[in-house]
């Protein structure tokens, strides 16, 4: 039990009108665990339920039936919440601030200390790419520049648990691939990350278990590579095949081969190729 | 909880600064100073004493206006922006941000209206040519009538007419003062008439201070008193004062009191001392009562006395800001705005609601909704210092705490009401 960071329990949230009756069921009995040090994405498509997940286990709305804890508490507890990373759908920040001020004005609601403050924001802000801009306002900046910092500031108080809500949303192919290698560096430090995206091949790439929500309730749930194996195909790779090869593996495989074709890369990954390519002719 | 509070107030502070707020405490200390030069009254401190009210009333309104718009607008704009998102789950309890959005309001208030203060406190230097003394004012505890015999009787409805042959009069006795200290000043005022019906401008007096030892010693006019100066022509054996018919409204210790010096010796050495006034004209009547006599203490320059003054008037603003809050935290910014602006009118109009019931010509509902209203909206109004500031009555730390002490119950409330309803804010 220790090890979950965590746990909900027959989660519902009925919002309610101003005058408390009830307007819409946005999450219906919810059974989730992530375990410390897991990546657990969150999917489903909108009005699925997925933010309100979210709120309920940041505690900013309180749930209507069922229990969620985080950290092994309520999750309104301010101790929890010193221990928690949040980034928000979109990003929600001040448009006056440079992005030291932010970092610092995010730093001091934590209690973290002058010097520490610094010295995690010079940290992050290179981390993300920001460290040339960090004296501009942020109403100078563009989406991405701004979703980079807001996933700076989730990071500020050294997390345990990560929530990242379409961390990605905003971000060119080079910047969604480096939030993803933050997010792998993140479990390597033994970070939890709770991830919500309708990027799915985000999920995909750095998720170790993932849930679908489909109109407030749990349609699947389960590792990653459990969830998407299919037991009926093989894949067979050959490095530099001959003809004669690849006639044996033809004549082995029979009525049962569906195709024979060259590896394809992904489309993200030559993209990323490109770009780190002209940066380095650009550095010569 | 409080480092987070303070640097949610900093950041309100830093968020008016960049809206360029500061043009709004700028265009009240221009406006003082365009004001300065033409101001103009009857006498010739008139003008001064216009300024000094004119600043503090500017002070006063700069405050309430930013304590209106600018907590209303950012609460609603973190709400709305979603910015809450960002930094509510942040180890910060809500009531820490409305705290923090409160304080900062208040202290945004504060420094305009201390600039404002400046701006004032140098108009009225250069209108004064100099920068004017304040007082504070010891009222006397015993207060007697003197007939022409020399014999004391008590008036124990605190007032008198002098009036009938002359050489009849009063004597106020003080106690606790500091035997040690200078620049003690006698300050004396009354209503003249005239015996016979005429008209009659001043009336000759003699103030003297009665030691111990039945010692009499005459008190002399300060030179600078514009108040109590002999009249052209007029001569009159053994007056040192002549009293201009002043009523209990027209306060100016610099200007509607006659201002005596106190030598040295006068007070005893237990802090004890009387004062006689004589009258000497009997074609003259003189009303005089308890608070017609009071000895001026000098309480230091008039910069830091209008410093104290917007720090009590600040209670207003307070109060306006968490009203603000409250109604940011469940509406939006219109109706944020109209709430504030609504209470700071209605709170500085009490009086009216009292004197529109004393009349008792209004509707039983209509009564009952301004009864009401007088007990449960706070008297803004009584927080203002610009008639004492005009009066060069000091203003001391108790007029400070005496503001806001007025206003605490109120300021409770609404920030615990702003409190629950933030808290129970859906994002």
């Amino acid at each position: 039990m220790s090890d979950e960071v965590v746990r909900t329990t027959g989660l519902a949230k009925v919002y309610a009108d101003f005058w408390g009756r009830p307007r819409v069921s946005a999450l219906e009995g919810l059974d989730l665990t992530i375990a410390k040090g897991e990546v657990f994405g969150l999917l489903g498509p909108n009005g699925s339920g997925k933010t309100t997940t979210i709120k309920l286990l940041l505690g900013l709305i309180r749930p209507s039936r069922g229990d969620a804890f985080v950290l092994g508490r309520d999750p309104g507890d301010l101790a929890v919440r010193a221990r928690v990373g949040y980034l928000p759908e979109e990003t929600y920040l001040w448009k006056f601030l440079t992005a030291d001020e932010t970092m610092t004005f995010i730093g001091r609601l934590f209690g973290l200390p002058a010097a520490e403050i610094a010295k995690r924001s010079d940290r992050l802000l290179n981390q993300v790419g920001l460290g040339h801009a960090r004296g501009r306002r942020l109403g100078e900046y563009s989406k991405g520049m701004a979703r980079r910092l807001g996933l700076a500031q989730a990071l500020i108080n050294d997390p345990e648990l990560v929530i990242l809500d379409e961390p990605t949303s905003g971000l060119d192919p080079v910047g969604s691939a480096e939030v993803k290698d933050l997010i792998i560096a993140l479990k390597q430090s033994g970070k939890t990350v709770l991830l919500s995206s309708h990027l799915l091949a985000d999920v995909e790439d750095v998720c170790d278990r993932i849930a679908i929500l489909h109109r407030g309730r749990l349609a699947e749930q389960g590792r990653v590579h459990d969830l998407l194996a299919d037991d009926q195909r093989l894949m067979v790779e050959l490095q530099s095949p001959d003809a004669a090869t690849i006639a044996a593996v033809k004549a082995a495989a029979g009525a049962s081969l569906i195709g024979v074709a060259p590896p394809r890369e992904r489309l993200e990954q030559r993209f990323r190729r490109i770009v780190a390519k002209n940066n380095g002719d650009g550095a010569r | 909880m409080i480092a987070g509070t303070l640097a949610v107030a900093a950041l309100s502070w830093r968020e008016a600064w960049r809206g360029r707020l500061w043009l709004v405490p700028v265009a009240g200390a221009l406006l003082i100073a365009v004001l300065a030069p033409s101001v103009s009254a009857a006498d010739p401190g008139g003008a001064v004493r216009l300024l000094a009210a004119a600043s503090s009333a500017a002070a006063g309104f700069c405050g309430i206006l930013m304590a209106a718009l600018v907590p209303a607008a950012q609460l609603t704009r973190d709400l709305e922006s979603r910015i809450a998102l960002t930094a509510f789950p942040k180890p910060l309890p809500r009531v820490g941000w409305l705290l923090g959005r409160w304080a900062g309001a208040v202290l945004l208030a504060g420094a305009a209206g201390l600039f404002i203060a400046a701006a004032g406190s140098l108009a009225v230097a250069w209108r004064a040519g100099g920068v004017p003394e304040m007082r504070t004012t010891k009222a006397s505890g015993e207060f007697e009538r003197v007939t022409g015999l020399g014999e004391a009787v008590a008036v124990p409805q605190g007032a008198t007419r002098l009036a009938g042959p002359a050489g009849d009069g009063v004597r106020w006795s003080f106690s606790g003062l500091d035997p040690a200290a200078r620049g003690y000043e006698l300050l004396v005022q009354g209503r003249v008439g005239s015996a016979g019906g005429g008209i009659v401008e001043s009336a000759p007096v003699r103030v003297v201070a009665l030691g111990s030892d039945g010692a009499v010693v005459p008190l002399s006019l300060d030179p600078a008193s514009p108040y109590g100066r002999q009249p052209p022509d007029s001569a009159m054996p053994g007056a040192n004062c002549w009293l201009a018919d002043r009523n209990a409204d027209r306060r100016s210790l610099a200007a509607d009191w006659a201002r005596l010096v106190l030598p040295e010796g006068t007070i005893t050495a237990d802090g004890r001392l009387v004062i006689q006034l004589t009258r000497l004209d009997p074609a003259t009547t003189v009303q005089i009562q308890t608070g017609s006599c009071v000895v001026a203490v000098p309480a230091g320059s008039q910069p830091m006395h209008a410093a104290r003054a917007v720090l009590a008037e600040l209670a207003a603003p307070a109060v306006i800001a968490a009203a603000a809050l409250l109604v940011a935290s469940i509406a939006t910014l219109p109706v944020a705005l109209l709430a504030a602006l609504t209470l700071a009118f209605a709170g500085h109009a009490l009086w009216a609601v009292q004197e529109t019931l004393t009349w008792g010509d209004s509707g039983r509902a209509l009564s009952r909704l301004l009864g009401l209203m007088l007990q449960g909206l706070p008297d803004l109004a009584a927080t203002g210092q610009g008639i004492r500031l005009a009066a060069s009555e000091a203003v001391g730390w108790s007029q400070v705490g005496h503001a806001w002490l007025g206003v605490a119950p109120h300021l409770v409330v609404l920030l615990a009401l702003g409190w629950w309803a933030l808290s129970r804010r859906q994002l």
